[in-house]
């Protein structure tokens, strides 16, 4: 029996030890708060995923500008699906210090914003349209605003992929969305994708005019696989789901790398970058994602917030602004991608900014609002071109 | 020295008592280490009094449930259908809630479904001769249907109450109430039939059965009971954030099990099966998260930790010879 209870303590402790040793591990190496001419500040990053390239990389971007902006994190990651968990997450970072909460989530968000005012701290969006919340909140004294995922309206993008496909010259093609409900902008790119081929099939031959097939809807599945059965003369796919998780794997289940696909979403793994373009099968043609930097606008604002300095050009309200994204739509391109992308590299020193641009777009330091927004705008592939150059 | 006191000490084993109480001895070993590790890791923090409101408020839906689900596992049992009917229950009551303006009605509503719900787990289980995991297998897929179906009609992905849910929120209304459900949960688990006759359950049904207990109407009674501890659940569940989408109520089944297994509660129920696993297992639960989040510790690494100190309590309070997991 000592020898039972012996277990229990070793195990217990074992685990608690570990969480000790991470606490240690987790400390930053150096606290140079009294280097600093700004005062310490600690923020809470609420993602909703804890790892993958995009945490890895945002993870690389916000530590590699800390010691500039004098700031510590507490990082947590959200639930999808559970408003409880997500308020709690809120909590915990409120709980922990945290001054500024940054949030990837339109979860529970009326009761994160009273919290928030209670606890006197501020709460910015990160890739974040509070498509549920945004009127209800925009005007609340604690929130800052938010940027988002790329643009927030769906037309441009839809009738961008619909230039292209026009171009390239397929002929039959298939849509794939989420329900409206859950991705309400992405009914914007089909409807303006179908009004660009419409316009363009009302002066196009007879053999050149284009089929559109009905909007194929996922309710967070993969495609199904007798898809390509129903819909055998398909040569091309708008995915305006994330494709590479959604789609692509089901083309390669069935032997259809055959059809093109056009889709949303990035995922640096080699299947799916060997087979883009021109390389391999060239079954992908198109892949996007939003800038990891763009944490830079609610993180500016929560600063500006905490500093007690507005901009001089502050709007009256919290925004909700658009934030360029990285499209990739040929292999120059995604050379560009690989070479110098932080969210490909997972390297800091990829980023479009330093520490030092960071600071020097805080309202303290003399920036504007205006020099925010045009920040987390001029972020394209063709402005990492003009770096790499 | 009195006889008694002398006859107690003549009869009274350490070692036996220590053997006895290990799931007990766990769970606090667990409480007590959790708190005073994470005292010292946060810097204090742990003992501010908004993150004790927090920790209050973060524990009252777990430990609520949890204080019901013991009449369940005590059976050896276990419903996987809980957390999608904590979601379906929280949509009814926004529902509600938005058309009449009473919360009453709403729990009205929701709780003659949870009990339902109870009779549908405890006695289809037994009349169609299936483990009870079974019938609620088949539960969670009906709430999971329902909470999609009912999600999609409303044409958004979260829908709020509008309903002041401030009260609910105060500690001293969560204390209240999760002290009068102690209380009442705590009298009919050791001073009722219902209490000793599902642990008599779990330890052997076929004995019970033998002994003259009615089996299958102290299994629907069970389920009954954990059935208005889950409507209860989620009115608090509900006031937590005041809304509710498609996936509220997801991972609670787990969360539940989760708690109750730090808790001290043997998986596999019977005799050994103790009330204050529902409290303290909840507790911990959440203060380990919490602790881990106010420490600083990598959000990567969390799991590692939690999964560490879920295997080790869980060998420790199972009981081998009848197997880990719940029927």
């Amino acid at each position: 029996m000592k020898k039972g209870i012996v277990k229990v303590a070793a195990i217990l402790l074992t685990g608690l030890i570990m969480a000790a040793g991470f606490t240690g591990c987790s400390k930053e190496k150096g606290d140079s708060a009294s280097e600093q001419s700004r005062a310490k500040h600690r923020i809470g990053i609420g993602l909703y995923e804890d790892s993958g390239p995009q945490v890895t990389a945002v993870k690389a971007f916000l530590e590699s500008i800390k010691d500039e902006l004098n700031l510590d994190y507490v990082y947590v990651t959200l639930s999808m699906t559970d408003e409880a968990v997500n308020k709690t997450r809120a909590q915990e970072m409120i709980s922990a210090g945290c001054e500024g909460i940054i949030l990837t989530m339109d979860s529970a968000t009326e009761a994160i914003m009273s919290e928030a005012q209670k606890a006197k701290v501020y709460v910015a969006g990160y890739l974040n349209d509070y498509d549920v919340s945004y009127e209800s909140i925009k005007s609340h004294p604690n929130f800052v605003g938010t940027v988002v995922d790329g643009r927030y309206l769906g037309h441009g993008w839809g009738k961008e992929v619909a230039d292209r496909v026009i171009v390239a010259g397929h002929k039959n093609i298939g849509l794939i969305k989420f329900p409206v409900w859950a991705f309400p902008h992405q009914e914007e790119m089909d409807q303006s994708f179908r009004g660009t081929i419409a316009k363009f099939n009302e002066t196009a031959s007879d053999a050149d005019k284009i089929v559109l097939q009905d909007t194929e809807e996922l309710m967070f599945q993969p495609l199904a696989s007798t898809y390509f059965e129903a819909h055998p003369d398909v040569d091309a796919i708008f995915g305006m789901v994330n494709g590479a998780e959604f789609i692509y794997p089901v083309q390669v289940a069935t032997g259809r790398t055959d059809v093109k696909l056009y889709t949303a979403g990035f995922n640096p793994s080699n299947d799916i970058l060997d087979n883009f373009g021109t390389a391999g099968t060239g079954t992908i043609q198109e892949l996007v994602y939003s800038n990891v930097e763009a944490i830079v606008y609610p993180l500016v604002m929560l600063l500006n917030k905490i500093d007690g300095v507005d901009f001089e050009d502050q709007p009256a309200e919290a925004d909700r602004v658009d934030s360029s994204q990285i499209i990739i739509t040929s292999d120059e391109k995604l050379d560009i991608v690989r070479e110098k992308s932080l969210y490909y590299t997972g390297d800091a020193a990829d980023a479009f900014l330093d520490g030092k641009d960071v600071l020097a777009l805080l309202a303290s330091e003399g920036g504007t609002y205006k020099g925010l927004v045009k920040t987390v705008q001029t972020m394209s592939v063709e402005d990492l071109a003009v770096v790499l150059k | 020295m009195s006889k008694t006191f002398k006859i107690f000490k003549s009869n009274f084993s350490p070692l036996l008592w220590i053997r006895q109480n290990s799931g007990d001895i766990v769970s606090y070993l667990g409480l007590v280490l959790c708190i005073s590790v994470f005292s010292v890791t946060s810097g204090g923090r742990l003992w501010s009094p908004y993150n004790i409101g927090l920790i209050l408020e973060s524990t009252s839906v777990y430990a609520m449930i949890a204080l019901g689900a013991m009449f369940i596992y005590s059976m050896g049992y276990m419903d996987v259908s809980v957390g999608p009917q904590l979601g379906v229950y929280a949509i009814i009551m926004i529902l509600i809630i938005n058309a009449t303006g009473s919360l009453l009605l709403g729990f009205a509503v929701i709780l003659v479904i949870a009990l339902i719900a109870g009779f549908m787990n405890g006695y289809v289980a037994v009349w169609l001769g299936v483990p009870s995991i079974v019938t609620s297998l088949f539960l969670m897929f009906i709430f999971s249907g329902v909470q999609i179906l009912l999600m999609e009609r409303t044409g958004v992905n979260t829908i709020s109450a509008n309903f002041n849910f401030e009260a609910f929120l105060r500690p001293e209304v969560i204390f209240t109430v999760l002290a009068v459900e102690i209380l009442i949960v705590g009298y009919l688990f050791n001073y009722t039939k219902l209490g000793k006759y599902v642990k008599a359950i779990g330890a052997n049904e076929v004995t019970a059965s033998h002994c003259g207990v009615n089996t299958t109407f102290w299994k629907v009674v069970a389920y009954l009971a954990f059935g208005f501890t889950v409507a209860l659940g989620a009115v608090f569940l509900l006031a937590r954030t005041g809304s509710a989408g498609k996936g509220t109520g997801s991972g609670y089944a787990m969360d539940i099990m989760l708690a109750l297994i730090l808790g001290g509660m043997p998986l596999s129920g019977g005799m050994t099966s103790r009330l204050r696993s529902a409290v303290t297992g909840a507790f911990t639960y959440v203060l380990l998260s919490n602790g881990l989040t106010l420490s600083g510790v990598d959000v990567t690494v969390i799991h590692m930790i939690k999964a560490v100190i879920f295997v080790g309590v869980t060998l420790l309070t199972c009981r081998k010879k009848y197997g880990v997991l719940p029927r």
